[in-house]
């Protein structure tokens, strides 16, 4: 690298070829530089970063960071079910059957609730890019709009574990199934496994939407007095990145325990 | 880069990853037809075609895998804006999906693999008895298959169990099954589900 005298002899005389592509760029500042405001007047710039460009980069790839370890603590349960889905076949095409059973209005409600998730999930991205343009009364109605969607969600959810304890499905000491329910050649033992399977994803998929419902409360508190304008959205779409996922879960639960065939 | 350069970028940051309304409408469109589509799959019953003489049930799990990568695909793409996002964030989330097919493909490239399935003989040692052996009492529910059944808001009752009544059902413990199916050879006919008489149950 040239020494500092050098390079400034050299940029007085117009010749920048001994310049490092950095000082290239240092050096071609905007004619509004003079108009940036210090750091310390810009609050939503956290001091580490230079730009809110940079900080909200830092912001989706440290979400992503988590995401991947949300995938793979889904993917070890799935990866689970599915080795056990190949062992067991009877037993999981007679639980799926059982659950793909209990339905509204002709619908089965896993695909109910597939439809109130997507819809939810676009109800997030339009209210991230209400965020992202600043308009407030529009992000708080998406927002509530979400909530009341996941809270369908979880209501249908909760219909089914309630039909399922009727039912005897739960494993464990309630598990009684009546033997009626079950096809020639279903094992119970393998059967409860499904079961088992069965309340442990969706109730830790439901956990995460209970997550997220505590996490919308908190983002449309914060939009109600006004903190989350149009530089500061970054709240709104990591929490949207969240909800997202939790919809990409079911998208994979849904086929995997309601359409076993 | 220093803060004199941050104007530009900061109104730039702000905007870049906003899709047209038009977009994310067109993608939830294409989400709910997937999902008709994935479900309409679900009705047919692959098994029972034959090409050559192989059974084509796998046809059903590949359907609903593929189109439940294509969704998700539209979702990580458009809905969680990855389309618009740097080369860095594509490296985080690549990397979350490589490890996860790691996952899957190795495991399952055994276990998909084997010329016998697992834990075929291992025998049910719940207690239950199995309703693929006849009964005990002789009842014949070897190929019985239950109606359809409703939910509380659509027409019938919402509980199999409750339908049926109480004295129908067949659950005793694992310590009463010897006791109960030798009192009930297969051949005589017994009442319909009577819990076990107390005399077996001290055994």
């Amino acid at each position: 690298m040239p020494d500092d005298a050098a390079v400034a002899g050299e940029v007085a005389r117009g010749d920048d070829s001994a310049l490092t592509p950095q000082q290239r760029r240092a050096q071609s500042r905007p004619a509004s530089a003079h108009l940036v405001a210090p750091r310390h007047h810009r609050p939503h710039v956290k001091h580490q970063f230079d730009t809110l460009a940079q900080q909200h980069e830092a912001d989706t790839l440290g979400m992503w960071a988590f995401l991947a370890t949300e995938v793979l603590f889904f993917g070890g349960m799935i990866l689970c079910y599915t080795v056990y889905r190949g062992v067991y076949f009877k037993e999981w095409h007679n639980g799926s059957r059982i659950l793909d059973e209990f339905e509204f209005l002709g619908i089965s409600a896993g695909a109910w609730n597939t439809a109130v998730l997507l819809t939810s999930s676009l109800t997030v991205a339009l209210a991230v890019r209400a965020a992202q343009l600043g308009r407030r009364e529009q992000l708080i109605g998406l927002l509530l709009a979400t909530m009341a969607l996941g809270a369908a969600f979880l209501l249908i959810k909760a219909m089914e574990y309630r039909n399922d304890y009727h039912e005897g499905l739960v494993p464990g000491w309630p598990f009684h199934p009546d033997p009626r329910l079950l096809e020639p050649g279903v094992r119970m033992r393998p059967f409860e496994l499904f079961w088992s399977f069965y309340f442990v994803m969706t109730a830790v998929h439901a956990l995460h939407m209970l997550i997220g419902l505590g996490l919308f409360t908190y983002l449309i508190v914060q939009a109600w007095r006004g903190k989350l304008t149009r530089e500061h959205h970054m709240p709104v779409e990591i929490i949207g990145l969240y909800w997202h996922f939790v919809d990409l879960v079911w998208i994979f639960l849904f086929p995997l325990l309601y359409l076993v065939r | 880069m220093n803060e004199h350069a941050a104007t530009e970028s900061d109104r730039e940051g702000v905007q870049t990853k906003a899709e047209s309304l038009r977009t994310y409408f067109a993608v939830y469109a294409a989400l709910m037809v997937l999902l008709v589509l994935t479900v309409a799959a679900s009705f047919v019953d692959f098994a029972k075609w034959r090409l050559a003489h192989h059974n084509l049930g796998w046809l059903n799990i590949s359907f609903a895998m593929i189109i439940a990568v294509i969704k998700s695909l539209l979702v990580v793409l458009f809905f969680m804006h990855l389309r618009h996002s740097s080369r860095l964030t594509w490296i985080f989330a690549g990397a979350a999906f490589l490890w996860l097919g790691i996952l899957l493909t190795l495991t399952l490239n055994d276990y998909l693999t084997r010329r016998r399935p697992l834990y075929e003989d291992v025998p049910d040692k719940s207690g239950i008895r199995q309703p693929a052996q006849p009964e005990a009492n002789g009842r014949a529910q070897v190929s019985f298959v239950p109606p359809r059944r409703r939910s509380r808001l659509s027409s019938g009752g919402h509980s199999c169990a409750a339908r049926l009544g109480r004295e129908q059902r067949l659950t005793i413990p694992a310590r009463h099954a010897p006791a109960a199916a030798a009192r009930c050879p297969p051949t005589a006919p017994a009442p319909a589900a009577r819990p076990p008489p107390p005399a077996a149950r001290s055994t």
